[in-house]
């Protein structure tokens, strides 16, 4: 049985105005984003977690490319200011308490499926966020 | 083996073999310490590294090898999504570029922003932030546009 998440939000406080979920990120996964992408590239990285949090489902969302994998999700995006880079923002949905949580972002050369090393990477630290080992976003 | 015999047997090891001696019972320690589940993932890394087929898995395995090992500090943080805050320079570019663009095609196309929503499955909101350069679309928001405008992908996005 999966534990229950131990990111609940204060009662009464809603997502940000605008938005239909709160946003939570590992700061293992903004480092890593911070690494790869220009400043440009991570503003626009920030616009597709925006668009994101403002789609009725996460999960299916009309505004950014998204699929499931295993128990997370992956949001996929090329071109534009991000020029050659594959960018890969992994994410979990906590749909009780309205929370997106960013557990990784990595670049990749070619399409193609989400590499085994990705999945263990994303797995481990989402199995350590749901049991608190990173702290709460309360 | 005493203790003074150990010592020698290092001592007369190359630097760089004294270095793994050195390691070997460091990374035995930090295995040993680790849940089970994060040694499972270890091992399915390890296992992985060989498979590598570009130096960009493989320094992924490896990353990933040392964050389990290392235990490194991480937090979770909460987003701040307000609008304040200047963005860079190419950002700006980028998004006034395209919202002309994508502004123009659609008043070519004779449609209001109501309808090209309709044809897009898009809000209507979004669209807006977008002609008004306050958003940079993802590629799939840019296909869906090119596709109702009638345009090639490229029209929007030469990248």
């Amino acid at each position: 049985m999966v534990k229950p998440l131990k990111v609940g939000f204060i009662a009464g406080t809603g997502p940000h105005p605008g938005y239909l979920w709160h946003v939570g990120y590992l700061s293992v996964a903004r480092d890593e984003a911070m690494d790869f992408l220009s400043e440009e590239q991570y503003a626009h990285a920030v616009d597709l977690v925006k668009a994101l949090a403002s789609e009725p489902d996460p999960s299916h969302p009309s505004m950014v490319t998204v699929e499931a994998v295993d128990d997370f999700f992956e949001l996929k995006d090329k071109g534009g200011v991000l020029g050659k880079i594959n960018l890969r923002v992994y994410f979990m949905i906590d749909r009780q308490a309205k929370v997106l949580c960013i557990l990784a972002a990595i670049k990749k050369e070619a399409e193609g499926q989400t590499p085994t090393w990705v999945k263990i990477r994303v797995r481990n630290r989402l199995r350590k966020f749901r049991a608190g080992e990173f702290g709460s976003l309360v | 083996m005493s203790t003074t015999e150990l010592r020698h047997s290092i001592r007369s090891l190359s630097f760089q073999d004294q270095a793994i001696a050195l390691a070997v019972p460091i990374v035995a320690d930090r295995l040993m310490r680790l849940s089970k589940s994060d040694q499972d993932d270890l091992f399915a890394l390890v296992k992985e590294l060989p498979c590598a087929a570009t130096s960009e898995d493989q320094f992924g395995i490896i990353e990933t090898i040392i964050e389990i090992l290392d235990g490194r500090a991480v937090t979770v943080g909460r987003a701040d999504l307000s609008e304040s805050g200047t963005q860079p320079d190419k950002w700006q570019k980028w998004v006034e570029w395209i919202s002309k663009k994508i502004r123009e095609a659609r008043i070519g196309a004779g449609l209001t922003q109501e309808q090209l929503a309709e044809k897009t499955g898009l809000p209507q909101s979004h669209i807006s932030r977008i002609e008004n350069a306050k958003h940079s679309p993802a590629r799939a928001t840019i296909e869906k546009i090119a596709n109702a405008l009638d345009k090639p992908v490229t029209f929007f996005d030469p990248s």
